[in-house]
């Protein structure tokens, strides 16, 4: 990487960050994602329901909780939005068959649900907006994982979450329902027996890494507001939430309907956990890029990208029998690390700007660009554009004079 | 109202080469003169040589490095210029009296090309003009 000035790191920040907020999906989009399984919330815990008197409750989790969600490449693809039904404890009888069951039967009584119901998924039922939609707004698929939680789950969670530190989040766990536990699945009633998974305790830990630098102010109202069932649209994150975004985005062009590209979770792990809590995104993006591998260890010979909320899970476990996969991401660290490095080496702005379009695609790379041109401009015309003496446009030197028309053909 | 005076050359040729160290001066007559300075938009652009032709009356500004620009795909010309060739390029509306011989040079005009400098990169690039401003059209007509 070659040395940049202050200011240029400070302008690549800005250009990174345009691109992260033109990956972000619309205010739109997420509050009809939040409105459509806010419903489903409701439904599921109708009076009449078989699950009422367990309190179902659905809840975001994975890119949607974390903030790192990203839009498709192309607009017609859909989102996906991971969420938890939780159910305050059960029937003493069920096994986690008669969960999965009576959360799918629950949908199916209501004619709406029903037709959106994909085929069964081993651990969650899939809501498929998409197919009843033509508009672009309400194209994404639900992803909704039935789990058993304890009566005071609910607090145990706000506890954690209005504390900025990072303790051991084990009592987070809760219990889920897996096709392929058999024969577990459909015989044993006893909860301590059921799979475990953690996906509050990762998001605790996430906003731990994220935030590293943030006040403790920021820390406790992002840490809060994300555990809210009716989260707030924000074009706010962090540096680590965009690096994220940044690099999800170089994964899904680079693996065009590839199946064994590499997956979320490995990359938010390995970036979470190589950021050193750098403001700046180019800073943290080229430190992140050289870290990631540096976070992948090895058991007996297997390599190993442990879940930071239960080292026994490996999240690359299907490495193993697809070497593929494996290939696969080595091959995008390397490649991310060649983009990245093309555009901080570009001699000029022109070339900086065609460097965006290989790796990030190029309808994105025109918007990012006058997006940004569009603030300067916009930035003149409310009096609050300056130039320095070398003619450098920015918050420095001489304000220019905002009223004038660039004429001509 | 009070009319704002005229400035005279020599005032507006002193306070470009107080405003902006290292810009070269040359007197053409009493009545003209030729300015040059190096700008650079923002910190990853590249250095931009410009000319200003100063008569008393009207601020003529020139790109004389790099020559030619970079034209954005499938332009032919550059955009708001008056001529794609020379590199002569449009700052204001003269209509409109947006400059006049009352206003100092160096917090206009100068600042005002590193804007259209930082413009024309992105425009090289997208092939959408940001700035803003007064196109004409081919019958002469003006659209925003």
């Amino acid at each position: 990487m070659r040395n940049l000035t202050i200011e240029q790191k400070k302008q690549f920040n800005e250009i990174f960050e345009k691109l992260g907020n033109n990956l972000d999906i619309t205010e739109t989009q997420f509050n009809i994602a939040v409105h459509s399984y806010n419903a489903v919330g409701e439904w599921l815990s109708k009076d009449d329901s078989i699950l009422a008197p367990y309190s179902p409750k659905i809840l975001p989790q994975g890119s949607f909780m974390l903030g790192t969600m990203i839009k498709p490449i192309n607009k017609n693809d859909d989102l996906d939005i991971d969420l938890v039904c939780q159910l305050k404890g059960k029937d003493i009888g069920w096994t986690q068959k008669d969960v999965k069951n009576n959360v799918g039967q629950q949908l199916k009584n209501n004619q709406t649900y029903k037709d959106l119901l994909d085929e069964e998924g081993r651990r969650c039922w899939t809501l498929l907006y998409r197919e009843k939609s033509n508009d672009i707004k309400t194209q994404y698929h639900m992803d909704i994982l039935p789990c058993i939680v304890d009566e005071k789950y609910q607090l145990t969670l706000k506890n954690y979450f209005s504390i900025s530190e990072y303790s051991d989040v084990s009592s987070l766990a809760i219990r889920i329902t897996d096709k392929k536990d058999e024969p577990c699945y459909s015989t044993v009633t006893d909860l301590s027996y059921w799979k475990k998974s953690n996906p509050f305790g990762y998001a605790k830990w996430f906003f731990s890494k994220t935030l590293i630098n943030a006040t403790e102010k920021s820390k406790l109202f992002a840490l809060r507001d994300s555990i809210e069932p009716v989260p707030k649209y924000s074009n706010r994150k962090s540096p680590l939430q965009r690096i994220i975004q940044i690099l999800k985005r170089h994964r899904d062009i680079m693996f065009l309907g590839n199946k064994d590209k590499p997956i979320s979770i490995i990359i938010t792990t390995l970036a979470a956990k190589a950021y050193k809590g750098e403001i700046n995104i180019i800073e943290g993006l080229s430190n992140v890029i050289d870290g990631m591998l540096f976070q992948i260890t090895e058991k007996n010979g297997v390599k190993w990208v442990e879940n930071p909320v239960n080292p026994e899970e490996n999240f690359a476990d299907k490495w193993a029998e697809k070497p593929q996969k494996q290939t696969n991401f080595y091959n995008w660290i390397s490649q991310v690390k060649k983009d990245v490095d093309i555009i901080i080496n570009g001699i000029n702005m022109i070339e900086i700007q065609r460097a965006f379009e290989k790796p990030f695609g190029k309808n994105i790379s025109t918007e990012v660009f006058c997006s940004y041109a569009d603030k300067i401009k916009k930035c003149r015309e409310s009096n609050k554009l300056k130039m320095e003496t070398t003619g450098i446009l920015g918050s420095l030197g001489k304000t220019v004079r905002a009223n004038h028309n660039f004429y001509g053909k | 109202m009070v009319n704002k005076k005229v400035i005279s050359l020599s005032i507006q040729a002193g306070i470009l080469r107080n405003c902006y160290p290292n810009s070269s001066l040359i007197w053409m007559k009493h009545n003209k003169f030729i300015w040059k300075y190096k700008l650079q938009p923002t910190a990853l652009s590249i250095n931009y040589q410009i000319k200003l032709v100063y008569n008393g009356y009207k601020p003529d500004v020139f790109i004389e490095y790099p020559k030619p620009l970079q034209l954005a795909n499938d332009c032919t010309t550059l955009e708001h210029v008056y001529n794609t060739k020379t590199q002569k390029i449009c700052l204001y509306y003269g209509k409109a009296n947006e400059w006049n011989s009352t206003m100092l040079i160096a917090n206009t005009i100068i600042p005002w090309t590193s804007e259209w400098l930082f413009h024309y990169e992105i425009w090289a690039y997208t092939g959408k003009w940001n700035g803003g401003g007064i196109h004409i059209k081919e019958d002469g007509n003006i659209k925003q």
